[in-house]
């Protein structure tokens, strides 16, 4: 007995000086790419819990990788049905009696467990590594990682990649100081290796959605908005890139809006600027849920609205890094 | 290809053959993610993020949902969330019920072990206070944020503040 309680005392001794180690940059990228390839070209199949802010849902997840390459379903088992269908790297939804509608690439790599950091060097600038323990989550053992941010301007991150094939297995953002919980994704079931029954990726709900929409052609920006060039970014937050801009039509608003996406390798804000008079409302406007923050703020006739999965400051910052020219 | 990968499931492989790997695919499948993710001139998405149809069928099938309209007992069961995942997880690994069948009847409002239900299955059947401007206020951004940035939230829930946060909220700014 007490030879155990000194083992015990001896690993435990061992596990909190593991704590403290830190990855260097090539240790650290080749996680991510490890993750990232892991996820696309492994055969598995599995169920998840996703959690967040007052949301607990679970998805089957289905994932097959051959000569034709990616393959996977993901359903939802909790409220709607909702069914994630990927070929490669396009994803199309389907909802019971709604036209089924595509996500894009970028979208479609960011989709549990296939993350794929926008930027690995962006990542690396942004946040520090931690090798935590080793865990076992759904029956496999799983390295723990934790992404220290190295400003106050996003959260922590936890990742646990199964030990022989760098699976993302659990994936969690904290919040900054005092550590709750924000979101969660973890696998409870899983089985990794092995054939895929072609089947098991047929999508269900396409037979009950509604025809597939026609995909409209991209369009060039129309030249009044004239994208970016009409507003100054001065002081952004540091560590953000702009990865992508568009003009987005918002759900119950008239006129299209000026979206710009940033990101900083794990977490993306977005920006939207709209003339000021196209929706009257008191201001600024500040919300949280937690997971997502949210900063609303007119000046010059121009609301700007900025929202993420970062810290309240962090929107607020961007919404007073843009102004118009 | 078949080699390296069940090596890889083996655990029988180092950052060499990780790079071998990376380079394989991209000649044999030519269109590529490893080259396609550092892409930030991605072709911009002009087109709505969301149809209006969707949003109206959406919205109308949300507000019959009852799971949706009950996230209070759900916020309260997870208020401890690192505790409350070890019994979790402690839970579907040891009770000898499919996970998948367990967790749909807990979300459906039913028992979560280890937790006192009956007061929060009473707050389950009430109905959120939202304040309904600050949602629609809100969540056409969400929507565009989610679309875009493919949070793997996106379309999973559309309701962002309930009634609780949504006060937490308005008393705090």
């Amino acid at each position: 007995m007490k030879l155990r309680m000194g083992l015990c005392s001896l690993l435990l001794l061992a596990s909190s000086v593991q704590a403290a180690e830190l990855l260097t940059s090539s240790e650290s990228a080749g996680l991510l790419k490890r993750m990232a390839v892991s996820a696309r070209i492994l055969n598995y199949s599995g169920v998840y819990l996703y959690h967040h802010t007052d949301v607990m849902e679970t998805f089957r997840l289905v994932h097959a990788y051959d000569a034709g390459g990616e393959q996977e379903r993901r359903e939802s088992l909790d409220g709607i049905p909702r069914e994630f269908v990927r070929n490669n790297d396009q994803i199309t939804c389907y909802l019971p009696n709604v036209r089924p509608f595509m996500l894009d690439r970028r979208a479609a790599n960011k989709f549990f467990p296939g993350v794929i950091p926008d930027q690995i060097l962006d990542v690396l600038n942004n946040y520090s590594f931690k090798r935590l323990g080793v865990e076992r989550v759904a029956g496999y053992e799983c390295q723990s990682v934790l992404l220290e941010p190295k400003d106050k301007l996003r959260n922590p991150h936890q990742l646990c990649l199964e030990t022989n094939t760098g699976l993302l297995l659990k994936s969690t953002m904290f919040a900054p100081e005092r550590g709750d919980l924000l979101e969660h994704f973890v696998f409870t079931q899983l089985d990794i290796g092995g054939p895929i029954d072609k089947r098991a990726l047929k999508s269900v709900l396409a037979s009950k959605a509604l025809p597939l929409e026609p995909q409209p052609l991209p369009k060039a920006l129309p030249a009044p908005l004239g994208g970016a060039s009409q507003f100054v970014m001065a002081n952004l937050p540091s560590g953000f890139r702009l990865v992508k801009e568009a003009l987005s039509k918002l759900p119950g608003k008239a006129d299209p809006v000026q979206h710009f996406l940033y990101s900083d390798g794990m977490a993306t804000v977005s920006v939207f600027v709209e003339p000021a008079s196209s929706n009257p409302v008191a201001l600024p406007l500040s919300r949280s849920n937690k997971t997502v923050n949210f900063y609303s703020r007119q000046a010059d006739g121009w609301r700007v609205t900025a929202l993420g999965e970062v810290p309240l400051r962090t929107v607020q910052l961007f919404t007073q890094a843009f102004s118009v020219r | 290809m078949q080699e390296k990968l069940s090596a890889m499931v083996d655990g029988e492989w180092d950052d060499h053959e990780l790079d071998a790997l990376m380079a394989s695919i991209s000649q044999e499948e030519g269109a590529d993610v490893w080259r396609d993710y550092h892409l930030i001139g991605d072709a911009m998405n002009q087109r709505s993020v969301l149809s209006g149809d969707f949003m109206a069928n959406f919205s109308t099938r949300l507000e019959q949902e009852p799971a949706i309209l009950a996230p209070n007992a759900m916020r309260r069961r997870m208020v401890v969330p690192h505790k409350r995942w070890v019994a979790l997880s402690m839970a579907a690994s040891v009770v000898l019920v499919s996970a998948t069948a367990w967790y749909v009847s807990s979300a459906r409002g039913l028992t979560v072990p280890g937790t006192p239900a009956g007061n929060e299955l009473l707050a389950a059947n009430q109905p959120i206070k939202v304040a309904p401007q600050v949602v629609e206020e809100v969540n056409p951004y969400l929507f565009a944020h989610q679309a875009m940035s493919g949070n793997p939230g996106f379309s999973h829930k559309p309701v962002i503040l309930t009634g609780a946060e949504a006060e937490r909220a308005a008393g705090h700014h």
